[in-house]
């Protein structure tokens, strides 16, 4: 241990030479609109995996592969293997993304990295290719050769909930074995302050048809006796919440939180409330953000209201997304949810509810032993002498539990590429570039410290 | 010979001119249909009345291209009183003609009705002025107008646009629009109530950008969460429109609509309740309702995992006499602001509005056409609401604010009108002439 000051300073020159060409590399990949959710896009998720299997190869890797499993999204699986006797570490990203949303609310191209302020704006610059960015920088900082076996496994498919992944997990268990796992898909805790997540929410999702008419009518003659759907529907979808906003759907669980304090002021400039507008929910912050169920409805087929005439209309589509609290148990959940649309239906409305393709359990990891020890020690570090603290986050990983379930004696490390302001998933989804250079050092420490 | 043994012998050729007229593919629409099938049809009414005695018969152009018949037909005396004789001779596209049983523009008769395009809506009530004028013959002592418009069925507006530049000429002390109808065969009525409507785009935003639905969801509002839960509050668990300020509780006083009936009218499905707590013509004709015609959020396929920031959604408010457009509205507005939860802010744009028509039915006009409508069918005259606008009755009763405006025709829910297989009872063409020709006859003596 006598010699770690001198191995910190040299890891971090290594880090600050090999940050540019990271920096390209990584801006090559953001170039590449690899929508998993949009079947047109799937050469582009195609030639995602074949770039990231390129850059990994070009650090001296030689077995490195692109695997699927029953039709699933390729995968990338690059290994060199470590030191006679040294701990392997597998190091886990995604180079698929989120759909953009609405193009004209993005103040650049999507997919043409920015960089304006702070941050490196682009679909994915942050969720999740700098994740494979901050893999590779580690590794490059350590001249290909880190003192640790490496497994990089890349999968491309996340966003639309990893479909295959058990079954991958389950097929290539020998090849992606390890003792450690990094997971660099969540969030710091804010800038300056790094964080590993311990908890997540789980993640299910509906389709709601509902029809009230075989075809449209019009709204003077009938309306106000006919039910038309989108009322029925919006009657329907206003029972999912109580009037303060919290979860009103019974039987799901809820938790207690970490004691963190979340400060209103923060919440509000990092979600961008509008002024005057309140929170929702009731508990403290982090209970609702972390250990509380939520449901958004985040697609609804109506017409657009410049299209829209005096038409009762006759049937309509919703999408709902229901986030579960750690202990919840995703198949249990969505059937409450079901259950719980189909018994509110107003008007004898025609209600057919459809599960979706997310089906993410929510996740609880035991964040002690001498991964977490050297990996808390790495951050710190890297964070000038800021400890990390444990986070729940909102969001899920839902392949955590299947890598919990594949590797039961692997430690699993959640870390972050993140920070409260990235808006991954929404316009403008921006990568913190000073945050990003200490996530690098981080990860390239700890590769040391195990 | 009495009017109605006259208007019996003259059946025959209603008939066949109902069947010329409906041959006449007359759908002022010339992305669906030729021009000149509404040339045609003008034409034709144009002849026809010019037949009765509308000697200046001709042809006006209107706003929207569309060409209006336009005519008069004096009496002997010129200060007799001036009935305005309405009518349209455009009429609905087919719409699915595999839907149809009979060809659309070939007037067949099935079980004693004549099924075609336009037998009932409005062609029918063509023929009907023609029967009852040619029944009374020369025997009329009140000046006659006439305007039969080319199109009604689009919504464009063309006679609306005419009527107040012209006020003179089409100036009336009563006014029979002849394009509604009876509660049922053998049950006469007249239409004396039509609702009217407000529309608005109401805009609610929370956030300033989307978020991850993961990260926020629970202490974040969403904006479409917000809307859903003030949308939703515009009715009730029993489907009655609940604007705060707007009375919801007024009772329709004349025919009653019946439940079977309209389920049928309206395709509601199976198992599908009807909505409110008063009867099918309380909701449809006396109390407000409030329809979402559209909605501004993403679509379900390609939504993302994201809260929604900001939404919109356009309103569409119905409102019955006795309410005006500036009070629904502005009760509208004041609900959509109060209900708001969580501080959203909500902006509300009001698009149009249309005021609701009532006629009046305390005038001679109303009362001549009460008693000959008893006469002719032997059974009392009753009243119907109906749930959408006639914009065109609006413009009469502001252009002409003493005229009787009597709202009437050849149509009865049988008829099935703007939907395939639309047709007519002869008998109801038959027992309307004599209504309009007693009524003519009735009104002048009373009037003069």
């Amino acid at each position: 241990m006598t010699s770690t000051r001198k191995t910190v300073d040299q890891l971090r020159s290594a880090v600050q030479d090999v940050l540019p060409s990271v920096r390209a590399d990584l801006e090559a990949l953001v170039r590449i609109p690899s929508v998993s959710a949009d079947p047109a896009r799937k050469a582009d998720v195609e030639r995602s995996a074949e770039v990231t299997a390129d850059l990994f190869r070009a650090e001296g890797f030689d077995d490195v592969r692109i695997l699927s499993s029953g039709g699933g999204a390729p995968a990338v699986v690059a290994r060199r293997p470590g030191p006679e006797g040294a701990p392997t570490v597998l190091l886990y990203a995604h180079h698929d993304v989120q759909p953009v949303g609405r193009r004209e609310d993005w103040d650049s191209e999507p997919f043409e990295p920015t960089e304006r302020g702070d941050r490196l704006y682009g679909r994915g610059a942050a969720d999740d290719k700098a994740g494979i960015a901050a893999h590779l920088a580690a590794i490059r900082a350590h001249g290909g050769t880190p003192p640790v076996g490496v497994t990089v496994f890349v999968e491309g498919e996340e966003e639309v909930g990893s479909p295959t992944l058990e079954a991958f997990l389950a097929e290539h268990k020998d090849l992606l074995a390890a003792d450690v796992i990094v997971i660099a898909d969540s969030t710091n805790w804010e800038i300056g302050v790094p964080a590993l997540t311990t908890t997540l929410r789980g993640n299910v999702d509906v389709f709601v048809d509902l029809a009230t008419l075989d075809h449209g009518v019009h709204s003077g003659m009938w309306g106000g006796l006919v039910p038309d759907a989108v009322m029925s529907m919006v009657r329907l979808l206003a029972t999912l919440h109580d009037d303060e906003g919290n979860v009103a759907v019974e039987g799901l669980v809820s938790g207690p939180a970490a004691d963190l304090e979340y400060p209103e002021q923060r919440i509000r400039e990092e979600s961008s409330i509008l002024d005057g507008v309140e929170l929702i929910g009731s508990g403290s912050a982090v209970e609702r953000l972390w250990t509380k169920p939520s449901i958004s409805i985040i697609g609804f087929d109506a017409t657009r209201t410049a299209d829209a005439s005096n038409t009762l209309i006759p049937s309509v589509r919703a999408k709902v997304s229901l986030r579960l609290a750690p202990g919840d148990d995703a198949t249990s959940a969505i059937d409450k949810l079901v259950a719980h649309l189909h018994d509110h239906a107003p008007w004898g409305a025609k209600v057919t509810v459809t599960k979706g393709r997310e089906s993410g359990e929510p996740g609880v990891i035991d964040a002690s032993g001498p991964a977490y020890d050297a990996a808390r020690a790495a951050f710190k570090e890297a964070w000038d002498g800021t400890d990390p603290v444990d986070i729940g986050v909102g969001g899920s990983i839902p392949f955590i539990a299947s890598f919990q379930k594949a590797f039961p004696a692997a430690a699993v490390l959640v870390t972050g590429v993140e920070d409260p302001d990235t808006r991954a998933h929404g316009a403008n989804e921006g990568l913190h570039l000073a945050e990003f250079e200490r996530v690098c050092l981080a990860e390239t420490l700890l590769l040391n410290n195990l | 010979m009495d009017l109605r043994t006259r208007i019996t012998d003259l059946m025959p050729q209603v008939r066949e001119e109902l069947a010329e007229l409906v041959a006449i593919r007359s759908v002022a629409d010339p992305r669906q249909f030729p021009p000149e099938e509404c040339e045609r049809a003008a034409q034709w009414v144009l002849d026809k009345f010019a037949e009765v005695g509308f000697q200046d018969a001709h042809l006006e152009e209107t706003a929207d291209g569309s060409k209006a018949v336009v005519g008069s037909r004096p009496c002997s005396d010129p200060s007799a009183t001036t009935v305005l004789l309405y009518a349209h001779y455009d009429v609905q596209p087919p719409l699915d003609e595999a839907a149809w049983r009979t060809p659309p523009f070939e007037l067949t008769e099935v079980d004693g009705r004549w099924f075609g395009r336009g037998t009932a809506d409005c062609k029918g009530n063509i023929v009907m002025h023609l029967a009852a004028l040619r029944a009374l013959g020369e025997d009329l002592s009140v000046n006659l107008k006439l305007v039969v418009e080319g199109s009604e069925e689009q919504g464009t507006g063309g006679l609306e646009a005419f009527v107040p530049e012209h006020a003179d000429l089409l100036r009336a002390d009563t006014i029979l629009v002849c394009d509604t109808g009876n509660a049922a065969v053998g049950r006469p009525a007249a239409t004396v109530s039509l609702r009217g409507m407000v529309n608005v785009v109401v805009t609610v935003e929370a956030l300033g950008s989307e978020l991850h639905s993961g990260m926020f969801g629970g202490a974040a509002p969403d904006a479409l969460a917000a809307l859903v839960s003030m949308l939703a509050s515009l009715r009730d668990g029993h489907g009655n429109t609940t604007v705060k300020g707007l009375d919801n509780s007024q009772t329709w006083p004349g025919e009653a609509y019946p439940p079977d009936q309209f389920r049928a009218d309206a395709t509601v499905m199976e198992g599908v309740s009807l909505l409110g707590d008063g009867s099918v013509s309380d909701m449809l004709w006396a109390r407000p309702a409030v329809t979402i015609l559209g909605i501004d959020c993403p679509p379900v396929v390609g939504s993302a995992s994201a809260i929604v920031p900001r939404t919109a959604a356009r309103l569409n408010l119905r409102i019955p006499p006795g309410m005006t457009p500036g009070e629904a509205q502005a009760a509208l507005v004041d609900h959509l602001h109060a209900v708001a939860p969580w501080g959203v802010k909500v902006e509300v744009e009001v698009e149009a509005a249309g005021a609701p028509f009532k006629a009046a039915v305390d005038g001679p006009a109303y009362k001549a056409m009460t008693t000959a409508m008893q006469e002719a069918y032997g059974t009392p005259m009753t009243s119907l609401g109906q749930g959408g606008s006639i914009p065109l009755c609006n413009v009469f009763a502001e252009t002409y604010p003493e005229a009787e405006l009597i709202l009437m025709g050849v149509e009865e829910p049988l008829a099935l009108i703007h939907a395939p297989n639309e047709s007519v009872d002869p008998h109801e063409i038959a027992n309307m002439a004599l209504s309009e020709a007693i009524f003519l006859q009735r009104y002048a003596g009373n009037a003069t």
